[in-house]
């Protein structure tokens, strides 16, 4: 990433023009913490803090942490903490552990806490994965914002309070940044498809034929055909409120999305357990659109409840169907993402 | 400390999680809005989903007020 931005027009020397949002709340709700010892508002005075809300499968949040990786890396030498609040979205979410794994695999290194009960989200009052908060030295909210996007903004954002803080140096330039796999940005101009849940309680646009059975194992028959962004479950499945766990090996989903890239946030039932599986896409091996969770022949195992890289095309999208098989019993699906 | 994180409800847009959330906190209860959320880049793709929250002490509470809601609608 090259790009300046424009004429400073004053933003680049000042944070008076940055409304004050209100105190930085507690941390105290946090259960437990990540590479740091527990760290508090109050004690975090005299530094600009980036609090930003994630939850480790969510698609949004993986294509902003190269950002957020790399203020972290460049500024916290200047004076900003990096606090990473943890709040999970699904059950596997809240097990330290798979939280641990993910801290380690994708390189944080600054602190986190662990959000498990939402207290940390409630006295933010937030609502979004991925979110961040900016706050001053002086421990006052001066910016947020909620989603993917405005990187340069942001990092404007954490200049500006570094500068007012006294921290000289910081420079206007901002980081450059690799994404890879998963993290790499959406090819939004192709997007043509939302994400989706596995569970009964979220779930849009099933069409296996007599509609889902909640709560309930059943044999699932495969429809003759999937109109675009409808998908489909074939095999002995139990769909659950937040997933839809595999019973008998062979299991089958079916999707018809249109999208340069397909995520399925999965894992085994069991932990400690493999689950080997088969992608095609329109009925062949994916060959050069698989993703990094597979190999050109379409064969990967699931071994951890992780977000699972499955299709990135690399010529022109349109629609196509997007079929896994999974060839071991026990396997939880919770989420198809796009990108 | 009790928080918010059994859903009550789900519904497919932010303002009527917002709507619900405000109804609930209008009778003492504790409750959140929990959304992805792409930054408004293609808003038409994230409408599925919106999670309603509430602590586990309220849920009883908040799901006989939405029920009740929903009788009266």
């Amino acid at each position: 990433m090259t790009a300046h931005w424009p004429a400073p027009a004053g933003l680049h020397t000042t944070s008076a023009g940055l409304p004050v949002e209100g105190g930085l709340p507690s941390f105290g709700g946090a259960t437990g913490w990540l590479n740091s010892p527990p760290l508090t508002a109050d004690g975090l005075r005299g530094k600009v803090v980036l609090v930003n809300f994630w939850t480790y499968t969510c698609i949004n949040w993986l294509r902003q942490l190269p950002y957020v990786r790399a203020w972290a890396g460049k500024y916290s030498g200047q004076g900003l903490v990096v606090v990473g609040v943890h709040t999970p979205e699904f059950a596997f979410e809240r097990d330290v552990d798979n939280v641990s794994r993910a801290v380690r695999e994708m390189r944080i290194d600054y602190p986190i806490a662990i959000d498990s009960d939402y207290a940390v989200w409630t006295a933010f009052d937030n609502h979004y994965w991925p979110a961040i908060y900016f706050a001053d030295a002086g421990g006052l909210i001066r910016h947020h914002h909620f989603g993917e996007g405005e990187y340069q903004q942001s990092e404007m954002v954490i200049q500006q309070l570094l500068a007012a803080a006294g921290s000289a140096g910081t420079g206007h330039d901002p980081v450059s940044v690799d994404a890879r796999g998963a993290e790499a940005p959406a090819d939004w101009a192709a997007l043509r498809s939302p994400e989706n849940y596995t569970g009964y309680e979220r779930t849009e646009n099933f069409a296996s034929p007599g509609g889902a059975v909640p709560g309930r194992r059943h044999a699932y028959p495969a429809p003759a055909q999937l109109r675009l962004n409808h998908w489909a479950l074939s095999g002995d499945w139990t769909m659950e409120e937040e997933a839809t766990t595999l019973n008998t090996a062979g299991g089958h989903i079916a999707y018809r999305f249109h999208a340069r890239d397909l995520h399925l946030v999965m894992g085994p039932a069991a932990q400690g357990t493999s689950v080997r599986f088969r992608v095609l896409i329109d009925g062949l091996p994916p060959g050069a659109a698989h993703g990094v969770d597979v190999d050109a022949q379409g064969d990967g195992a699931v071994a951890e409840q992780r977000l699972h890289q499955l299709i990135r095309q690399p010529g022109s999208v349109t629609d196509r169907t997007f079929e896994i098989t999974f060839l071991d019993p026990e396997v939880q699906a919770y989420a198809f993402t796009f990108g | 400390m009790d928080g918010a994180n059994v859903s009550v409800a789900v519904v497919t847009s932010r303002i009527e999680a917002e709507l619900i959330v405000g109804l609930l906190r209008s009778h003492g209860l504790s409750a959140v809005v929990a959304t992805d959320d792409a930054g408004g880049q293609e808003p038409q793709l994230q409408m599925d989903g919106v999670r309603v929250l509430v602590a586990p002490s309220d849920e009883a509470s908040a799901r006989r007020l939405l029920a009740a809601t929903e009788d009266t609608a």
